[in-house]
């Protein structure tokens, strides 16, 4: 289900309501209903998948727990969540290579991913992983176990939750709090604006460019590349403060996972601010256990640029998503040795806005559908001979145009939400402080998606991973 | 404390809304006047009844001008074509009309194969949710996906659904309408006074891989059968189009055809065909289906000739 649907408009109160009126002891029960009904209006046999996962790392937390073989046991949950997304994620980009290389001819797959199995294999693994650490005692009620796995609010795209952070508020009998209602229904609508009034707004834009490059002008072509920058994290985050707020209506706090990112002066503040939840867990889980910093300065960079590109395959089977990752990495790489070796000190402004034009540099291959397609955006965008003013709003080839006011609109839009972002904190409690100006900011976010939402039940772009 | 300020919240938001709304709802019936509001008032709300209604897409609403035919015939005629009319959009703007007047005399009905198509233009056809007290434009639209009960409740919610296209236009200033001879005419509109014939050949380029709907087809008899009953009398008019290397029939206009032709037999309907008629030279076409005014013009003075001898040869006959 989406959240853009009105079939989840439908869900959310009926779920919230229930969720507060049932018995504390059935809470669970009734959670994980609601999530298997929220995940089954996608591919419901996929549910088949998200059990026999559930039932791999619930037994694997308990034979951990019992510490006879507990390497082991780790070792089969890690292969069992690794080859799940292998089978399904990898598996045809590995042999469509190998049969590119070799000229041999095995079969594909073609398997249909199901949505979100890179969060939750991910959210599944930090469960044995920091059991067979002892930081997390094993969960014998295997109910309460699949509902960490499924709780419908960050089931298909994060926030990546790790089990010290959600079990004590699963079993936390929670009160009905006015308050966190409020606050949740806010940043719900702070997320729907930023999904239905921006993303899907510059979206069918960005949209076009991306899939006909040839046909678009230099300057159209830049508009693009600012435009998918802004798409995928009003996207994001909007999906993100959604998610948040719906699961705070049940008094359940998710992990941030967006704290301003483009606010960021370099490149290592970007990555402590965009999608944190993913980010923390390659820290944890791959970097750290690779050396981190801790076995000279060569190793430090060569973990570093491996985890870059484990994050970046995490993110999808393609050339594409490896090259974003690798220059994410460089990137990294090259700030740390200028910050080592070089006291040079860029003033605020420029500093910004060199940490967002390399950010925006790398998008294009995260949203190119291949190499070759970002090549021939990146050659669009320095073809200095064909730029000019006049049609830049035309994308010829799929005859799409984006008119004047849908652009002034769209930049309105998108000053507002970073003007927003700029003066309140992520998950906007600040406001409550600030009553006219939460007020202001409530309501004119549900006035704008009434009059200006895009209501086309476009899915979440990290639905694909 | 927050329950009180989620109460503050939502009367807010919801008379700002109802405001709003009023606003772009005056806005928007100004902007779209001409080209939708004015004919589907007269749909619904207007006292005359008609001897004559014309149906169909664009190459009704912009060639067929009530003025000239009525000069012809002596009878009075109304334009209720709409550019871009299915089957769909046809027999609900017939159905309307069947039950606000009393039954025309003549339906003339203007065929266009991609009436035909598997399309559903009412999915567009924003101006109908300012009409959704009607039960049959409610019908529709309910069936063409809009959330009319909702709508209906709170009218604001309407733009909720509106594409960019005819949101853009709540803020934009459209092109007004040039005025001269009689281009404005009751349901009647064409802006081109002068020839403007463009070069390409567009004529059937976007059906070549159509397919025919029965959901049409079954349209079609549904609106004939509704108007036979109330002693109306239909017309099918083949209309001219511009004589084009372009103009080559591909299979789904083949087909297209003959369900027509098929249909004419069925339920004994006139069928005058314009389309291969010399008279309608280049200069009368703005593309290679529509015309311009002097077109229209003699168009519509040859379609009030045809209906004439029919009507002749009714009273004349036994």
């Amino acid at each position: 289900m989406l959240f853009n649907s009105i079939e989840f408009i439908i869900f959310f109160p009926i779920v919230t309501v229930l969720y507060f009126l049932v018995p504390y002891k059935f809470r669970w029960l009734l959670l994980l209903l609601a999530s298997c009904f929220f995940y089954a209006a996608f591919i419901p046999s996929y549910l088949l998948i998200l059990f026999f996962l559930i039932i791999i790392d619930y037994f694997a937390g308990l034979l951990i727990e019992i510490k006879l073989n507990k390497k082991f046991w780790l070792t089969i949950s890690i292969i069992a969540n690794v080859l799940l997304l292998g089978l399904f994620k990898y598996y045809d980009f590995f042999i469509s290579n190998i049969n590119q290389i070799t000229g041999s001819d095995f079969i594909l797959l073609h398997w249909i991913l199901p949505i979100g199995l890179s969060f939750h294999t991910f959210q599944s693994m930090s469960y044995t992983i920091e059991v067979y650490r002892g930081r997390q005692k094993a969960i014998r009620h295997a109910g309460y176990y699949a509902l960490y796995v499924m709780f419908y609010p960050q089931l298909v795209a994060g926030p990546i939750e790790r089990p010290q952070n959600l079990f004590p508020q699963f079993f936390k009998e929670q009160k009905f709090s006015s308050q966190k209602l409020y606050e949740g229904l806010r940043l719900m609508a702070w997320g729907f604006f930023k999904k239905l009034v921006i993303a899907d707004r510059i979206g069918h834009f960005s949209d076009a460019v991306f899939s006909n490059p040839t046909q678009a002008g230099t300057l159209t072509t830049w508009l693009a590349i600012f435009f998918f920058s802004i798409q995928i994290y009003a996207d994001f985050s909007g999906y993100t403060d959604i998610a948040i707020g719906a699961a705070r209506c049940m008094g359940i706090n998710l992990s941030l996972n967006f704290n301003r990112p483009y606010q960021s002066a370099n490149i290592r503040e970007f990555w402590r601010r965009w999608h944190i939840s993913l980010s923390s867990w390659f820290r944890d889980y791959v970097y750290i256990p690779l050396g981190g910093n801790r076995k000279g300065r060569l190793r430090k960079d060569l973990n570093l640029l491996i985890t870059f590109i484990v994050s970046a395959f995490w993110h999808g089977a393609g050339w594409t998503f490896i090259v974003w990752g690798l220059l994410h990495g460089i990137y990294t790489l090259i700030y740390d040795n200028i910050k080592k070796y070089f006291a040079i000190s860029i003033p605020a402004f420029f500093a910004w806005l060199l940490t967002c034009t390399c950010v925006a540099f790398a998008w294009i291959f995260f949203r190119a559908s291949s190499i070759n397609n970002a090549v021939q955006i990146i050659y669009k965008s320095v073809d200095f001979k064909a730029i000019s003013f006049k049609n830049i709003l035309e994308v010829p080839g799929v005859n799409i145009e984006l008119g004047n006011f849908s652009l002034a609109f769209s930049f309105c839009m998108i000053a507002y939400m970073f003007l927003i972002e700029k003066f309140t904190t992520p998950k906007m409690f600040d406001l409550n402080f600030k009553k006219n100006i939460d007020i202001f900011i409530f309501s004119s976010s549900i006035l704008l998606i009434i009059f200006f939402g895009v209501f086309q039940k476009s899915s979440f772009i990290y639905f694909q991973f | 404390m927050y329950i009180r300020r989620l109460f503050i919240v939502f009367i807010i938001s919801i008379v700002a809304a109802f405001a709003a709304g009023m606003i772009f709802d005056n806005i928007y019936k100004k902007r779209w006047q001409t080209l939708f509001f004015e004919k589907t008032d007269e749909l619904l709300n207007g006292k005359t009844n008609y001897d004559i209604i014309y149906l169909g897409n664009s190459r009704v609403h912009f060639a067929i001008n009530p003025y000239y035919v009525d000069s012809v015939t002596k009878l009075n005629s109304y334009n209720f074509g709409f550019g871009g009319a299915d089957a769909e959009e046809i027999m609900l703007t017939s159905n309307i009309y069947l039950n606000q007047h009393k039954a025309p005399k003549l339906v003339i009905i203007s065929l266009d194969n991609g009436a035909l198509l598997k399309n559903n233009i009412l999915q567009t056809r924003f101006h109908y949710l300012y009409f959704l007290h009607n039960d049959t434009i409610k019908k529709h639209m309910n069936q063409a996906g809009f959330f009319t009960s909702l709508i209906k409740v709170f009218p604001f919610t309407k733009y909720s659904f509106f594409d960019e296209y005819n949101r853009t236009s709540l803020f934009v200033k459209g092109k007004s309408y040039p005025l001269f001879e009689h281009n404005i005419y009751k349901g009647f509109l064409n802006i081109h006074q002068h020839t403007h014939t463009k070069a390409i050949g567009i004529y059937n380029a976007e059906e070549e891989s159509g397919e025919i709907s029965d959901n049409a087809i079954a349209y079609f008899r549904n609106c004939i059968t509704a108007l036979q009953q109330k002693g109306s009398m239909v017309i099918f008019v083949s209309p001219p189009v511009r004589s084009s290397p372009a103009k080559k029939q591909n299979a789904f206009d083949k087909k297209a055809d003959s369900i027509f032709s098929s249909l004419a037999i069925e339920f004994h309907l006139k069928h005058l065909h314009f389309e291969d008629d010399k008279i309608y030279e280049n200069e009368y076409f703005v593309d290679d289906i529509h015309f311009n005014e002097p077109g229209s013009r003699l168009y519509s003075q040859n379609l009030g000739d045809s209906i004439n001898l029919i009507l002749d040869s009714i009273l004349k006959s036994p």
